[in-house]
């Protein structure tokens, strides 16, 4: 019944696309080219010694802007369309390939990559430089290749001694989606109009308002015969105000806003409430009184619980890191068992586009290794069930589940998509808040906390450090037994994965979306979390380190001419 | 004395002397009104107030770079982002002042530099918010060098006696700025693709990539002293870069830049010209041999004699008073030359000069051109060398064992402070010979050793890196070849000395000004030089081995 349950709530608030009739893969130039210079290639590069077994070139043709205002002025803008072409090569044998990480160097996750020129009729300058960076990326993975076979035979038996690859099978899919357009003088108006918002206000010391927007389309040609052409879309407009207090706390209020057409912007007198709002909160912050160290009840607003579960849980089921004796593999031998709270049930579901009308950025139809994409439920009401894996398989999964994701010029390792929290029970968010007080009483603690927002954090899996998080909130409450909130600068969330997550006591039904960007070995890839409210029986908190320099002894000019 | 005396107090009393009328732009309002605030209310407890304060802005203008590779273009991106900032802040007295001293700490958070590295919003607000945060930063770090610079004055028994900082008059110049010219994109993708496109004639070359950068700059100076200047300069680069791998299997790049005042009539033939000669160099690296251990005459070709230069002698004509500092008492920056006022230090067959006021030569914009430099100072053209002596030094407001006039040579950089620093320099032969004079010149000096062949040096190298390609030049038969696989050994000022003759056809070499600035800080106009002696050894580069698989 609970299956049926979390099916239906996939089915009821997420939509995912489709691939086109009308765009025909092997018509498209660029994979005609790729295609035809990769199985030139690959014929010779089978037989060298040591040989080529995996070949795969991808190929970005975007376009797209980014404008930075502050203080009604242009800071930048950029103009940006780029031809990209990047090649991964496999030398060795999928048990035992170049890409193996070495005991003494875990940082090699650099691929070759190339600007290109234009395809032209006869496409001779773009197959050259196909020809020329294929020539770099060989040479670069038989030397790879070499030191991994060198270090294999003096490292230690590995405890995951599976294959470094499994050769995806082979897909073709082509669809295009129309370009992005946007009237970039008119977001420049709202941007400058919106800058002045600022003025006057002596808490800010300094503001940025931009939007950005990159829209275009991927190709990918392999070895095996997989040929796809899916299309890029990211816009984000966002805006940030930083102040300081007098004995050294840097403070932020941050927003961002994705979409996917002009006509999903928010309206100005919706960025006006929002940047008004975010300006209270920062005077606020400034008078603030700073976070003491304590152990105490507390709620995790939706969007900061989207961070949680993707920073704390998220990252230690990658599959690379179950694979690796660098990293702690805190779920690792878990499998089958009870991990988190089974109030909780975990997907990871890069096939979403929207979730309650918000663009996803971590949607994809295929992975950066050709894969497709699929949910895959990590956790199933508290019990681990699967990894995110990429192709690098490991002791019980041999395959791809569609996660191998990268930034360009990165190689691809397990990453997550759109990862989604879902609670088996929820209460209204009024309740939760009743739930919390209840909770600060029987606990008899002074008061507890309400997580409001987070700008990120980060949570160490490797064995040589601690295996445990921080975050860090941007804004968080003190809220008392008699239900006074009072804001607190100067808070970090810390504690360790498998305690935390089985502190949660209840949850709303209030699902918010965080969209980011997270950055791990492969680089920095688009990313979504989709978590409702939660309360915690007890979350750590201690002191945020802070700068020894005073804020500027003058007030800003910006600030003083209302 | 009058004038100093006024000038001390102008100082002293801290307020900004403007000039009558300054250009009515955003740029000059935001600099002199926050100017002003810094002058007026900019106080930190305990410590002096801003005496002195400077600000420079520069403003970058990209037009979209048209470049291709083998006859095809690559997509054409521009930035407008480059409005950079820079402040100069000093407390104290100008007799005893927070400049020149190097902060004790090697902390990053103590890495204070005047110029601010990221772009500044364009809008009268936004210069202003860039200039309050950068004088703020220059305020705390300022507070700090001042008081470790008296500290050490203390323990060293400086005398307190000359004063650290003496301005001179103070100069305005604002020239007008042209508006941004309209650049024939059309125009320039046609050259791109047709002049690239050559590189398809070669079945070795396997990047063949023309460029084109047109670039405005314009500068906006102003200090609490009244000294003042606007110019702009506009500059198309142009780029020309090969890769290949030769016939031994070496993996080479040749690289050629030219800058051009604009496009005119003549500008097709030009490069037309220099996309040959490109190709022919390409040709010959590919076709060229390996080269072993030489120690022997070298003639200098325009282009490596300007870099020869630039390393042996702008170099060490630059930071001619050098920094105080408790951590290696020694400024390893200043210029190797300073001390050698009237002592030869160059060859005779040449004279040298540094001549801020020339804007172009031959049609080529000069890096070095400023009418006034960052001291507000209006900058005088130099003989710095006559008769192989050193006659003059560039000279700025900080006063040395020399003298304490300004010849308006600071120039900001990277640093703490604006520095001394050469312009635009000339080389003027006494005897100018032609390249066929020259060249029988280096032959009769071979033979005159018993030397199979001698060195033509086509490019210079820095740093040990080695040579793309030189030409040896046959004692006997004065037939040429050219080689690879060499760099120069143990070049030092002293080979400003060997210079033994100089040609009759000076070319431009220009010098990047450093981080976020894309048109050359400075230029050397030199024709053709002859050294007496320089050592060639073999680099280490092992040959790759031949493409897996046939280009294409």
């Amino acid at each position: 019944m609970k299956k049926i349950l979390l099916v239906c709530f996939l089915l009821c608030t997420a939509f995912g696309v489709r691939a086109q009739q009308n765009c025909q893969i092997s018509a498209q130039q660029p994979i005609q080219l790729l295609s035809a210079e990769l199985n030139r290639s690959f014929k010779t590069l089978r037989k060298q010694n040591p040989p080529v077994y995996y070949l795969a070139y991808t190929y970005t043709e975007t376009s797209g802007q980014r404008l930075n205002v502050e203080e009604n002025g242009i800071r930048s803008h950029w103009n940006e369309p780029e031809r990209m072409l990047e090649v991964q090569v496999r030398v060795g044998s999928p048990t035992l390939d170049n890409t193996r990480t070495l005991k003494n160097d875990i940082t090699r996750y650099e691929l070759t990559t190339l600007e290109t020129p234009a395809i032209t009729v006869n496409g001779k300058a773009f197959t050259t430089a196909v020809w020329r960076a294929t020539q770099t990326a060989v040479e670069n993975a038989q030397q790879e290749y070499n030191r991994v076979k060198a270090d294999s035979q003096t490292s230690s038996q590995r405890t995951d001694d599976s294959p470094d690859f499994t050769v995806p099978p082979a897909e073709t899919f082509c669809r295009e989606e129309t370009p992005l357009q946007f009237d970039l003088q008119k977001i420049e108006k709202l941007l400058r109009g919106v800058s002045e918002l600022t003025r006057g206000h002596q808490e800010v010391l300094s503001s940025s308002f931009s939007f950005s927007y990159e829209t275009g389309a991927r190709y990918f040609v392999d070895s095996v015969g997989t040929r796809l052409k899916t299309p890029i879309r990211f816009a984000r407009l966002m805006y940030t105000l930083d102040g300081k207090t007098p004995d050294g706390s840097a403070l932020t209020r941050f927003n961002s806003y994705d979409v996917l057409s002009e006509q999903e912007l928010p309206t100005e007198e919706q960025l006006h409430k929002d940047i008004l709002q975010s300006l209270a909160e920062l005077k606020a912050l400034t008078q603030a009184p700073e976070a003491e160290p304590i152990t105490v009840p507390a709620i995790l607003k939706n969007r900061a619980m989207a961070v949680f579960v993707h920073e704390v849980l998220g990252h230690r089921v990658e599959g690379h890191r179950q694979k690796e004796d660098s990293f702690g593999k805190t779920f690792t031998d878990k499998i089958g068992q009870q991990v988190v709270s089974p109030l909780l049930t975990v997907v990871d579901d890069a096939t979403l586009t929207y979730f309650n009308g918000i663009p996803l950025r971590g949607f994809y139809e295929y992975d950066d290794e050709g894969v497709k994409s699929r949910p895959v439920v990590i956790i199933e009401n508290g019990i681990l069930k699967n990894f995110l894996m990429s192709s690098s398989p490991v002791k019980g999964f041999s395959a791809s589940n569609g996660h191998g994701r990268r930034q360009l010029g990165r190689r691809p390792v397990a990453r997550m998509g759109n990862t989604r929290a879902i609670a088996s029970k929820t209460v209204s968010y009024e309740e939760l808040e009743k739930q919390l007080l209840a909770e600060i009483k029987k606990q008899n603690k002074p008061y507890g906390y309400i997580i409001e927002d987070l700008s990120g954090g980060f949570t160490m899996t490797q064995t040589s450090f601690p295996q445990t998080f921080k975050l860090k909130p941007t804004l968080a409450y003190r809220i008392y037994p008699d239900g006074r909130k009072e804001a607190v600068r100067g808070a970090d969330m810390v504690g360790t994965p498998l305690v935390s997550f089985n502190e949660i006591l209840a949850a709303a039904d209030d699902y918010g979306v965080f969209n980011g960007t997270c950055g791990a070995e492969s680089g920095w890839v688009p990313v979504s979390g989709i978590a409702p409210s939660v309360l915690l029986r007890k979350l750590e908190i201690e002191k945020t380190g802070k700068s020894n320099v005073k804020p500027p002894l003058l007030p800003p000019p910006f600030a003083e001419e209302k | 004395m009058k004038k100093y005396l006024f000038t001390l107090i102008s100082i002293l009393v801290a307020v900004p002397i403007f000039a009558e009328k300054l250009p009515d732009n955003m740029y000059f309002n935001a600099m002199k009104d926050e100017m002003a605030r810094t002058l007026n209310q900019l106080k930190r407890p305990g410590a002096p107030r801003p005496f002195y304060v400077a600000y420079k802005l520069e403003n970058v203008r990209l037009l979209p770079a048209v470049s291709a590779s083998l006859g095809a273009l690559y997509p054409a991106q521009t930035r407008d982002d480059l409005l950079n900032v820079s402040v100069v802040l000093d407390i104290g007295t100008p007799q005893s002042d927070s400049m020149g001293y190097a902060h004790d700490s090697y902390s990053a958070n103590y890495a204070y530099s005047p110029e601010r590295e990221d772009s500044v919003a364009k809008s009268y607000d936004g210069i202003r918010q860039a200039l309050w945060e950068t004088t703020d930063d220059a305020y705390l770090f300022a507070t700090e060098v001042y008081q470790q610079k008296q500290a050490y004055k203390r323990l060293k028994n400086i005398p307190q006696d000359k004063p650290d900082f003496v301005p001179g008059k103070q100069a305005q110049v604002f020239s007008s700025l042209a508006p941004l010219p309209v650049m024939d994109i059309p125009r320039l993708q046609a050259w791109a693709q047709a002049f690239s496109a050559a590189g398809n004639t070669r079945n070795y070359v396997e990047q063949f990539i023309v460029s084109f950068q047109p670039i405005q700059q314009e500068t906006y100076y102003l200090n609490s002293l009244g000294g003042a200047y606007q110019q702009s300069r506009f500059a198309i680069q142009v780029e020309w870069k090969a890769r290949l791998r030769n016939q031994d299997g070496y993996k080479k790049e040749w690289k050629q830049t030219l800058f051009l005042s604009n496009l005119d009539a003549k500008t097709v033939e030009t490069l037309q010209q220099k996309n040959a000669e490109f190709l022919q160099a390409v040709d010959d690296i590919y076709h060229a041999r390996k080269a072993s251990t030489y120690l022997g005459p070298v003639l200098l070709a325009p282009g490596a004699a300007g870099q020869f230069l630039q390393e042996t002698l702008v170099r060490n004509l630059q930071h001619i008073t050098p920094l105080l500092s408790a951590r290696t008492e020694t400024d390893e920056s200043a210029g190797k030359l300073r001390g050698k006022l009237g002592l030869r230090v160059f060859s005779n067959a040449a004279n040298v000069y540094d001549r801020p006021s020339v804007r172009e030569f031959n049609g080529t914009p000069l890096g070095g051109f400023m009418p006034v430099d960052d001291e507000g100072i209006l900058a005088e053209d130099l003989t710095l060398i006559t008769g192989g002596k050193l006659r003059a030094l560039p000279r700025s407001s900080r006063p040395n064992e020399k003298g304490a006039k300004s010849n308006g040579h600071a120039r900001l950089t990277p640093a703490t402070l604006p520095r001394e620093r050469l312009t635009n320099v000339f080389v003027e032969a006494k005897n100018p010979l032609s390249q066929a004079a020259l060249e029988q010149q280096l032959r009769d000096k071979c033979r005159e050793l018993e030397l199979e062949y001698c060195y033509i040096l086509p490019i210079y190298s820095t740093n040990g890196a080695a040579l793309t390609a030189a030409q040896r030049l046959y004692t006997k038969d004065g037939r040429k070849e050219t080689v690879y696989g060499l760099k120069l050994s143990d070049v030092t000022p002293r080979s400003l000395r060997d210079i033994v003759a100089v040609g009759d056809t000076p070319e431009v070499t220009s010098v990047a000004a450093g981080r976020n600035v894309y048109l050359p800080a400075q230029s050397v106009v030199t024709p053709a030089l002859l050294l007496e002696e320089l050592e060639l050894v073999p680099d280490d580069a092992k040959p790759d081995k031949a493409p897996f698989v046939k280009k294409p």
